[in-house]
């Protein structure tokens, strides 16, 4: 586990260090599912953990690329109207041109890969800071999908591609299921993989990788259109699931992401993170805001929560970091 | 001669943004006939001022290589704090400087974040976002009854002088300040000793956590500021104040010469920004295009502006020999 967070062996005394970092996510998970099954009644049956887990399923898609990214100490702002823009291109798809599902939502994909090669690019080629680029596609994509949106209010997509997102394999969502076998084999490629090592090596100092002959630049460019790519596969599933294009779909996701990743023991500066680790960080927060509304807490101090909720998990990887340093 | 000081002006940071506004103002006065309307130009003002005053806070910011997200948020809870204030019963001069006071906490609370534990600036001010708008959203049902502020609050909104609100003059005052404030005073230099470069600066003595926490506590303030004159103009505070006032803010001091490196920017370029915004939000109204197209064109400038500032910045590190 200890080799996961960095993809170099570390010696015990190190590995000590790192798994204080490293479990406490799953910890928090449990100590949460733990409380809320002895305290609320309605928390503990089928349905409510599907569709907990089906929200991450969908969600997950989305933190592919964002872990890719922070990795290597980027952010991609833009995830969230990617989110939506899945959604945009499929009504667009499937309503005007009469598409089906599948073809519309590749189609999709392959558009919003392009537009990821492009801020990549631009990233990239001219040392940009990512955060504000993304911030810019964030701005173009929403402006588009509200244009979009509005023209086509109180249009459901066709039955068959609302239809195929519910389809089930045994009693459990194929969606989740692609979610739990895409988030092992990554999470194993990002230990094994000489290719998906790399990015821990751009994150932890570019400057050097370059020298040892690391094409970081196309390494970013390449995660900068994957996350475009999955987010807006995972928008597509969402949109079906909500069965029309909807505005709100995908709103905050950038947040959400960071907090995720974050308490899933990733670093904003880079050269740690883990897949199932920020899997289980998406688990918790959709965990939490569950049990939140179980509560009956205001959706209003739930925000408050979640945003200090943030902060705090900023501050413990400053000082895990701090610590390592 | 005359060609150098052409150069010069061309090559100036604040030259896009008046370009661009030049154009925006030929625009206008060609496809609308209204735009020159007294009314008109009455509710750019309003719309103008208190983004402006948002923005100085954000350059500010941007001279140092920082920026806040929250600032929509600070807005937001000023607005309706001021509204809780004033049906507590409390003196309008109360009133105003308790909303300039929370403003101020909330601006501390990004810098201590930001400045003293060392959190990135867009996590801190994106998680104090959050918890500004939840706070706001908690007072707002005590404050939506409120029909309206009392007259003498409502004049700082509505309140005429000269042909200009009162809330432009106080602008006029501010941009005057301010500029001599960046180009004259030490204070205002030590933001760009941080900005330009923060290990030198401290290096050099400069207590650049105090410098920073100082500009995130003004950011807080304005932003309180920007509320009473907004909210006093409207009556009343709404909830849907601030809305997206971080990206426009951020946007035009980024056309305004701002750069997200840190150790430019200047309190003109924020205006010419800001106007810059506001004539383009004006346009869209007046030619009557679709809102939402909008967002689409500002995105697009931003990634425009912030690739030439990274060119830019490219040229120049090339030219000093550093890549």
């Amino acid at each position: 586990m200890s080799t996961a967070a960095t993809g170099r062996k570390l010696n015990e005394q190190e590995k000590k260090k790192f798994d204080f970092g490293g479990w406490t996510i799953v910890y928090l998970t449990l100590a949460l599912f733990v409380f809320l099954s002895l305290t609320r009644s309605t928390f503990l049956n089928f349905n409510n953990i599907h569709s907990i887990v089906f929200d991450v399923s969908v969600d997950f898609f989305a933190i592919i690329g964002f872990t890719f990214l922070i990795i290597m100490g980027e952010l991609d702002m833009s995830v969230g109207s990617m989110f939506c823009f899945g959604g945009t291109l499929m009504g667009i798809f499937c309503n005007t041109y009469k598409m089906s599902a599948g073809p519309a939502i590749v189609l999709a994909m392959v558009i919003a890969g392009i537009i990821g090669l492009i801020s990549g690019y631009l990233i990239t080629k001219f040392r940009l800071n990512s955060m504000m680029v993304t911030i810019g596609v964030m701005l173009a994509v929403k402006g588009y999908n509200w244009m979009m949106i509005t023209r086509m209010t109180g249009r459901q997509l066709p039955r068959e591609s609302r239809s195929f997102v519910m389809n089930k394999i045994g009693n459990i969502s194929w969606v989740i299921l692609l979610m739990l076998v895409v988030a092992v084999i990554l999470e194993i490629l990002l230990n094994k993989s000489r290719y998906f090592k790399q990015m821990y090596y751009v994150g932890h100092n570019m400057e050097t990788t370059i020298l040892y002959g690391i094409k970081a630049n196309r390494v970013k460019m390449i995660c900068f259109a994957v996350s475009a790519m999955l987010s807006t596969f995972g928008g597509a599933l969402m949109t079906c699931r909500v069965k029309a294009p909807n505005v709100t779909v995908g709103s905050n996701l950038e947040v959400t992401m960071i907090t995720a990743a974050v308490i899933g023991g990733a670093s904003i500066f880079g050269g740690r993170g883990s897949m199932v680790k920020s899997m289980l960080g998406l688990l918790f927060i959709y965990t939490l805001r569950n049990g939140m509304t179980a509560y009956r807490i205001d959706s209003y101090v739930q925000q408050i929560i979640l945003g200090v909720i943030l902060i705090l998990a900023i501050i413990a990887d400053i000082r895990i970091t701090a610590k390592r340093a | 001669m005359q060609q150098n000081i052409f150069k010069k002006i061309v090559k100036k940071n604040e030259s896009i943004a008046a370009f661009l506004c030049i154009i925006l103002v030929l625009v206008l006065t060609l496809k609308s006939d209204i735009f020159w309307d007294p009314r008109n130009l009455h509710s750019l003002q309003v719309s103008f001022v208190p983004t402006a005053m948002i923005a100085f806070g954000m350059m500010f910011l941007l001279i140092c290589g920082y920026f806040d997200m929250s600032v929509g948020s600070i807005m937001l809870l000023c607005a309706i704090a001021a509204g809780k204030f004033s049906m507590m019963g409390l003196p309008v001069p109360v009133v105003i400087l308790l909303t300039l006071g929370v403003g101020l906490i909330m601006g501390c609370i990004n810098g201590f974040l930001v400045s003293v534990v060392g959190i990135n600036a867009l996590i801190a001010t994106l998680g104090m976002q959050y918890v500004g708008y939840g706070a706001a959203m908690l007072l707002w049902n005590e404050v939506r009854t409120l029909q309206s502020f009392d007259e003498t609050y409502i004049v700082l909104g509505e309140g005429e002088f000269g042909g200009l609100y009162v809330m432009t003059w106080v602008l006029l005052a501010l941009i005057i300040a301010f500029s001599i404030f960046l180009k004259y005073a030490p204070g205002g230099k030590r933001l760009y000793f941080v900005g330009g470069n923060r290990e030198a600066a401290k290096l050099i003595g400069f207590n650049d956590k105090r410098i920073l926490f100082l500009a995130y506590a003004a950011t807080g303030v304005l932003s309180a500021m920007a509320a009473v004159f907004r909210s006093a103009y409207i009556h009343k505070p709404t909830q849907y104040m601030g809305e997206e006032i971080h990206m426009t803010c951020f946007i035009a001091c980024v056309i305004g010469g701002g750069s997200f490196a840190g150790g430019k920017g200047s309190v003109i370029g924020a205006v010419l920004g800001v106007i810059f915004m506001s004539l383009l939000t004006n346009m869209f109204n007046l030619l009557q295009m679709s809102p939402e197209l909008q967002n689409v064109v500002v995105g697009v400038i931003l990634v425009l502006v912030v690739t030439l500032d990274g060119y830019m910045n490219i040229k120049k590190l090339r030219a000093q020999g550093k890549i």
